[in-house]
């Protein structure tokens, strides 16, 4: 060996071992600094996974099996082919570092055949990152979807992935052609030997391949290097926080809004006020975003320009947090830090958190499970319950609860006026009754919704059901109140309905109202009421299977069905009401708006929107009305009282000609 | 500076009212803070929270009164003065008659703030009253408040779009309008803080005042409900034929 090459050995080990310590050290100092950062949050949230079975399944059907990614087929696609490749190649790459420092390692020497096989796999995998990263390229170049996040970052990221993997294929071309010292190169790279040809290597002499060799390794190992320094400070942090947040992801499709202790004396503040504030998890969720953009894609208000975007919300609340990350991990004088809330200089501007509706689509389209709700219900908790800081126009709706128990403030002795020449039996009457009905405030007191009523009732007394209702001892469920953020009406109210019902335990809990059903079913077991509870869509579904309703003409005409977010997303019942509508005319299909199913269009009515102006750009019901319209269906089918309110103003607003009927009246209308 | 505020405890007017007998009605219904009366509240609130000192809400009641106290504690006010009652209505004489008594003995006001009127008995008197007997200014109505060198300015409605401009000197009564302000909502730990606070429970009997009583409720009577409206549809030249055939034939009120 010539004295050159063993000097440049042994410099290239020197300089490998510096890099190597220079950057992974580097490395692990700023993620011990984001894992400090989550450690010194002071939100409580308890870190010890449940359910660790159903967890790590989690992991091979949304990681290994990237369900959520490919949500999106041709953006999932991609996102496939560059997360395996790029963990494939991780191991050569690994090996090519040990290498510069010891230059006689080789896996090849431990077990040829594994090595060869992983080289066979690598080689063809890391192609397919060039397939997904040309997509990516094209998409962000070519196509531009308004949603998608277009900075230098993401093409930096696409650069140092498309230089790794060309080097890497390079690397191998070389190795190719090179005296392959015992072990046989020619049968692992299908993909580099394509290369190989390409740049014609066969004509180089054999310096010129070593340097080639060299160059490129040089290219490959220090962009890896460069990458890994620059993930922890980039939106590509989520290829570290992204697993995590997946797994802890939450479990079930109900969730539960945070129960807060408003008794608590020594609480001194109630909600989420300041970035310090937020729980671990919540950390994570900020370091997992990827700033992908599908949520404001399916953001109502996003998409009827509004000054929300889940997206930006998420974004705004890392900056804060990144910004402040010394402080909040010294603990230095943290109640210093400014309010999220702030329309000048805040992380949320105070337009953009009242535009929410509540309707999840952002959490259930995240390909990393962000919980986006648990931030913004969390604010709004802080600044009601804080600041008594919110819309104007929710002030006389917050009295209107507080004082009478509807959100609409009608005189709480005519909740039960609804159904006087009716037979529907009071539970002060009949408490043995095999189910207790929650008729809710819309259908109670609001005269379109008092038809739904009736129609319920009247299918209830054609099956023969035995069944009552409150009346006038009944509350307003809380949803609204919880939901914008007024956590002690919510919990008056809650805790009224829930003594209530405890004292009749009934046997089960039908409910008419979309959150009504959410609110009693998921969350008043948090306060002591765990009852069986039905929506009235499932009912009747049970009355139609189970022979006590029987359908004695076809509906005429076709209908669309329109998914309440409570019933859909945040109870995922979304097959019961289509299996309902389909038995009206078994000779005529339902038709599906656009948007439907989990990825359905909320109303806008949710998260108390229903009783706030609606000032900034397009009516959400408009936008949603013209989808139904669009359909061609001769009717709108939904199953909640605010949908049906919204509907109805919309189709009327866009001189639509459809029907707008709740599934209770359209069944009753044919049995 | 010290001020007062009136606040009546009244039923509340979204609820439907059953009288029960002949002057009394079922009280089971939910009661709060007389509205105007809110305005006043905020106002003395805003005041002190500008000029500092402290606000006494004083309220003649029933005991179950207190309730409306305590929630109308959260908004801003220090402490309260609650005289029970046995009776919902009083003659107005008698309500000012005692304000003025407590505040009497409290010691002296600065400032007194009402609302113009309470809306179950609607009398419109017991801010004059309690001015007339403390012998000092009053003006009612105000929709806008400024107090400056120890002089309190005042615009006040007149009705027909008319405003007036008063200048009084202190101590004043001040009686609240809609349009004075915007009250607050309250803050939970205000809510929280409220229940803690100082309320004065005194027994009208134990006040030593003797009272006039000079009206006396004689009877309470459901008002009819309102007769159906007639709607005219069609277009608006027939509208309005329509109209005009009813307002002559019907109901002649034209010729």
């Amino acid at each position: 060996m010539q004295s050159y090459e063993t000097a440049y050995i042994t410099v290239k080990a020197i300089f490998m071992t510096v890099l190597l310590v220079g950057g992974f050290g580097y490395f692990f100092y700023k993620v011990r600094h984001l894992l400090l950062l989550m450690n010194a949050v002071q939100g409580e949230r308890s870190a010890v996974p449940d359910r660790i079975g159903e967890r790590v399944k989690v992991l091979f059907v949304d990681i290994l099996g990237q369900k959520n990614v490919r949500r999106k087929l041709m953006p999932g696609l991609a996102h496939t082919f560059i997360f395996f490749g790029f963990l494939a190649v991780q191991p050569h790459s690994f090996q090519m570092m040990i290498q510069g420092v010891f230059p006689g390692f080789s896996v090849a020497n431990f077990s040829p055949s594994l090595f060869q096989l992983y080289l066979q796999v690598a080689d063809v995998l890391a192609f397919m990152v060039l397939l997904g990263l040309g997509y990516g390229l094209y998409r962000r170049t070519v196509l531009k979807p308004a949603y998608l996040t277009n900075g230098m970052d993401a093409k930096l990221i696409i650069l140092f992935t498309s230089v790794i993997i060309l080097t890497f294929h390079i690397y191998n071309a070389f190795h190719l052609m090179l005296p392959s010292h015992g072990f046989d190169y020619s049968r692992c790279f299908t993909v580099s030997k394509v290369f190989a040809a390409g740049m014609n290597l066969s004509s180089w002499t054999e310096p010129a391949l070593q340097t080639g060799l060299e160059v490129t390794y040089w290219v490959h190992i220090l962009t890896i290097l460069g990458f890994l320094i620059y993930i922890p400070g980039s939106k590509h942090l989520h290829l570290l926080a992204g697993i995590p947040n997946v797994f802890y992801k939450p479990l079930d499709v109900e969730k539960l809004m945070i129960k807060t202790d408003i008794e608590d004396e020594d609480a001194e503040t109630f909600g989420l006020a300041k970035i310090y504030e937020l729980n671990w998890k919540q950390v994570l969720d900020l370091y997992a975003c990827t700033e992908c953009g599908r949520c404001e894609e399916r953001c109502p208000a996003s998409n009827t320009g509004k000054p929300l975007s889940p997206k930006e919300l998420i974004h705004e609340l890392k900056v804060e947090l990144l910004g402040n990350a010394d402080t909040i991990i010294n603990k230095e004088n943290v109640e210093s830090l400014p309010s999220l809330v702030d329309d000048e200089m805040g992380a949320i501007k105070n337009d953009a958190l009242w535009s929410c509706t509540t309707c999840r689509g952002c959490e259930d389209i995240c390909p990393v499970d962000i919980q986006h709700l648990d931030i913004i219900l969390e604010v709004r908790k802080n600044q009601v319950l804080m600041e008594a800081a919110f819309p104007q126009e929710l002030q006389d709706t917050f009295s209107n609860l507080e004082n009478q128990s509807n959100p609409w403030g009608f005189s709480e002795d005519t909740r039960a006026n609804w159904c006087k020449d009716l037979k529907v039996p009071l539970m002060a009457d009949n408490p043995d009754v095999d189910i207790l009905w929650f008729v809710g405030c819309a259908g109670s007191f609001d005269d379109r919704n008092i038809e739904i009523s009736k129609a319920i009732a009247s299918l209830l007394n054609k099956a023969g059901v035995s069944f009552a209702i409150l009346g006038t001892e009944e509350r307003c469920n809380g949803d609204m109140a919880r939901r914008c953020g007024n956590e002690y009406l919510a919990q008056m109210m809650i805790a009224e309905n829930v003594e209530l019902l405890n004292h009749y335990n009934p046997k089960r809990v039908l409910t008419g109202c979309a959150h009504c059903f959410n609110t009693i079913k998921n969350e008043y077991p948090d306060f002591g009421a765990s009852f069986d509870v039905v929506s009235h869509v499932d009912f009747i579904l049970e009355l139609l299977e189970g022979g006590k309703l029987a359908v004695k003409k076809d509906y005429a005409g076709t209908i669309t069905y329109h998914d309440s977010c409570y019933l859909g997303r945040w109870n995922n019942v979304y097959d019961s009401p289509r299996k309902v509508l389909s038995t009206l005319n078994p000779k005529v299909d339902l038709v599906e708006m656009v948007d439907h199913g989990d990825n359905g269009m909320c109303c806008g009515a949710g998260g108390g929107r229903m009783f706030m102006e609606e000032t900034l750009g397009e009516r959400i019901n408009n936008v949603r009305s013209r989808q139904a319209i669009d359909t061609g269906a001769d009717t709108v089918a939904t199953a909640c009282p605010f949908c049906i309110t919204m509907f109805s103003d919309g189709i009327r607003d866009n001189k639509g000609t459809q029907d707008v009927k709740d599934i209770a009246e359209l069944v009753d209308s044919v049995v | 500076m010290k001020v007062f505020v009136c606040v009546k405890n009244v039923p509340d007017t979204a609820a439907n009212i059953r009288v029960v007998g002949e002057n009394s009605f079922d009280e089971s219904i939910k009661f709060l803070i007389n509205p105007y009366d809110e305005y006043a509240i905020e106002e003395a609130a805003r005041l002190v929270e500008k000029e500092g000192g402290e606000v006494v809400l004083v309220t003649v009641g029933k005991e179950s009164a207190i309730k409306t106290v305590r929630s109308a504690l959260a908004l801003g006010s220090h402490r309260a003065i609650l005289v029970t009652t046995d009776k919902q209505f009083l003659d107005s004489a008698d309500t000012a008659a005692i304000l003025q008594k407590v505040m009497e003995d409290d010691g002296p006001a600065d400032i007194i703030f009402a609302g113009k009127q309470a809306v179950d008995s609607e009398a419109m008197q017991t801010a004059y009253r309690l001015a007339e007997g403390l012998n000092i200014p009053i003006a009612s109505d105000v929709t806008e408040f400024s107090v400056a060198n120890d002089k309190v300015s005042v615009e006040r409605e007149i009705g027909g779009g008319e405003r007036e401009i008063i200048e009084m000197t202190m101590p004043c009564v001040v009686a609240a309008s809609k349009g004075l302000n915007e009250p607050r909502y309250p803050k939970l730990p205000d809510v929280m803080k409220a229940k803690k606070k100082e309320v004065k429970q005194i027994a009208l009997a134990d006040l030593g005042l003797t009272l006039t009583s000079e009206t006396k409720l004689v009877t309470l009577e459901q008002v009819p409900d309102r007769s159906g409206a007639k709607i005219i549809g069609g277009s608006v030249s027939g509208g309005v034929a329509e109209l005009v055939k009813i307002l002559r034939e019907d109901e002649k009120v034209i010729s």
